[in-house]
């Protein structure tokens, strides 16, 4: 996997799949967990952030974590749509997580 | 006035940041492409709403247009778009030109607002991999926000340095560099040479900014403790200098009290000395002992008192010549550095900076003073709610704008772009003041009377293009022989004072020789006479704090 492809999944999924998860505070607002939706499953317009990130990414075995995460991410959805204050805080962790991952990829690219 | 929370705008082809930053910094206004009032997180048409933010550069400039005041720039650099909508760049690859977009966006910027501060929102790893991570070297005010540019406190703690670095460094708020190469290079001299102990001169006609580059910018990037002193020497008697300089003690010479000099109040700050070229030779020789053993003694003294001193020197004499003449010491000139060549070019040549220049003495004229009180009255008179402040527009005026908005007429900025300008920047300063107030002064009156300067528009307040004309005609009055730069001595004199006081000598002598005749100073300040004019001229005489007694 090239640097720049790395580059470009962090740019395109691991920003975005993380951008109101990292600033989520203890008790969001039902207006947060709208947009912590908005970031895993409709980070483009009626596509979750894993389906971007297959698009991009390619089959390699370094992805695989990444892959796990946001199969977890996708499991919560139903719960996470609820706005059920466990699945939101563990979703929140599970795209902070994601997003760690892409950037140590991409250091290392 | 600024408004009381700095504006950011925000360069992004997503919207998706746009919600982020609005949720979650509140503390900042922000530069929308919308007409309604903000802040956006109290409108009813947020959702889904894509004015929040500028995503190309030409919606960029729309919103700069728009927002004069914006304080910093957030930019992102990949941008998806079609290639239609790409800034121009040398770049001929589209996929390149779209991962790096924010960087010509960023050149693009350069041109029209270079003073403005720009936060990447990118990574240095992000950079390097497209073989661009030197693009921004040499350019100190852009700060690339690294891997932190989706966490909203980091954000927040970036932008509030970055804000701090653009009202305390090399780049202070109220010093305009403006876009010409001449300047450019100056700037990144003048940078260079501010973090170091050599001296700096500056050269350039009177009135092009010396005074105010020394202090508005020298001073603060030198990063030095101590306080800044500005000494004009041509403004002193000769008999005064040495005293002035070195200090005294009582008893040094006839009436000799004990005084500290200013190159020892200079101690760990900046000294300015204005029109070096005026130091008599003998003074020459112990400034330069001065400079070269870091030591100064005071008159009547015989002990040497240590200084640690940045020394900047400004005139608009041609030193060399006046060393072939005799009149200046060659070993001096040389120790002021004069190998720098810090060269400040005439308003003249740097006639692509007249709007922005004219904006920021808008600006800043309003911001405090009499000048802001004048601008309150009218407020109240045109039934302005909250907060005011004050911007200019060229040409069309503004269909909604924030701030009382002074709009120059297209054909008056013509003849302003082919005015000589001989007393450079300091003469624009002065006309520009002068033309506002006279608006306003207008303005106040009309809606005194009921009418607003606009009907449909209190906030807008045209100034006539037959004022600007009256402005831009030479002035007949004979000012004292000292010259216009001799404004007397005084620490931390900047540009805006030095214009005031001029302006304000200026008045005081039609004044006398007028026998305090307001219409006969108006025939003479702004071609016309009668009634109106004369009030504008009593007003303004009002406001530079003098009385009208006769003369």
């Amino acid at each position: 996997m090239t640097g720049r492809e790395m580059a470009r999944l962090v740019h395109d999924v691991g920003k975005y799949v993380a951008r109101t998860a990292r600033n989520l505070p203890a008790a969001p607002t039902p207006e947060m967990i709208d947009m912590l939706v908005r970031d895993l499953y409709e980070l483009r317009p009626g596509r979750r952030a894993s389906s971007l990130f297959d698009e991009l990414a390619p089959p390699e075995p370094s992805l695989a974590g990444v892959r796990a995460l946001l199969s977890e991410v996708d499991r919560l959805e139903p719960s996470v749509r609820a706005r059920e204050a466990a699945a939101v805080g563990q979703a929140a962790e599970l795209a902070r997580e994601i997003e760690r991952q892409l950037r140590a990829l991409l250091s290392g690219a | 006035m600024k408004p009381t929370r700095p504006k950011l705008l925000l360069i992004d082809d997503g919207d998706r940041y746009a919600e982020l930053l609005h949720r979650f910094l509140r503390d900042y206004d922000f530069a929308t492409r919308c007409d309604l009032a903000g802040p956006c997180w109290d409108c009813p048409q947020r959702q889904g709403c894509t004015l929040t933010h500028a995503h190309d550069l030409d919606e960029a400039e729309q919103a700069l247009r728009r927002h004069r005041d914006v304080d910093a720039v957030l930019l992102d650099v990949a941008f998806d778009l079609p290639e239609s909508r790409l800034a121009p760049s040398t770049e001929r690859d589209p996929e390149r030109r779209r991962r790096l977009q924010g960087l010509d966006i960023l050149t693009a910027l350069r041109r029209r607002r270079p003073e403005l501060p720009v936060v990447l929102m990118t990574s240095q790893e992000e950079l390097a991999l497209e073989d661009a991570a030197g693009a921004t070297d040499g350019d100190e005010l852009v700060t690339v926000a690294g891997a932190d540019v989706f966490d909203a406190r980091s954000i927040g703690l970036l932008i509030e340095r970055v804000l701090r670095t653009r009202g305390t460094g090399t780049t202070s708020a109220d010093y305009l560099w403006g876009s010409s190469p001449a300047m450019a290079r100056l700037r990144r001299d003048v940078t260079a040479l501010a973090r170091t102990s050599l001296p700096m001169l500056l050269l350039g006609e009177t009135g092009t900014g010396k005074s105010a580059l020394a202090e508005r910018v020298i001073h603060p990037a030198s990063g030095r403790s101590g306080p800044f002193v500005a000494v004009d020497v041509a403004a002193l008697p000769s008999t005064l200098v040495a005293a002035e300089l070195f200090g005294s003690t009582r008893g040094a010479f006839s009436g000799a009290v004990d005084r500290v000099g200013r190159l020892e109040a200079a101690h760990k700050g900046t000294l300015l000395l204005d029109e070096v070229g005026n130091l008599p030779l003998e003074l020459q020789r112990m400034l330069l002992t001065a400079v070269e053993s870091g030591r100064v003694t005071r008159l009547g003294e015989s002990t040497a008192r240590p200084i640690d001193v940045k020394l900047v020197a400004a005139t608009n004499a041609d030193l060399t010549a006046m060393i072939d003449a005799g009149t200046f010491r060659a070993d001096l000139y040389a120790r002021l550095n004069p190998t720098a060549r810090l060269e400040l070019p005439p308003l003249r040549a740097r006639i692509a900076d007249l709007e922005a220049l004219i904006a920021a003495f808008v600006r800043g004229s309003f911001a405090a003073g009499m000048d802001r009180a004048l601008l309150a009255e009218y407020a109240v008179a045109a039934g302005i709610r909250g907060p005011v402040r004050a911007d200019v527009a060229f040409g069309r005026p503004p269909a909604h704008p924030e701030a009382v908005t002074f709009v120059v007429p297209r054909p008056s900025l013509a003849a302003m772009s082919t005015h000589a300008w001989p007393g450079n920047v300091r003469e624009l300063q002065l006309a520009v003041a002068n033309a506002t107030v006279f608006a306003l002064a207008d303005a106040c009156e009309a809606a005194r009377q009921g009418k607003a300067a606009t009907a449909a528009a209190p906030r807008v307040v045209p100034i006539a293009a037959r004022t600007i004309k009256a402005l831009l005609a030479p002035a007949s009055v004979a000012t004292s022989g000292r010259g216009p730069s001799s404004v007397g001595i005084r620490a931390r004199t900047s540009l805006n004072q030095v214009a005031r006081d001029l302006e304000r000598d200026l008045y005081q002598q039609l004044f006398e020789v007028t026998s305090g005749d307001f219409d006969l100073m108006a025939r003479r300040l702004l071609g016309t006479g009668g009634a109106t004019a004369a009030r504008k001229v009593r007003l303004r005489f009002n406001q530079l704090g003098l009385r009208a007694r006769k003369a």
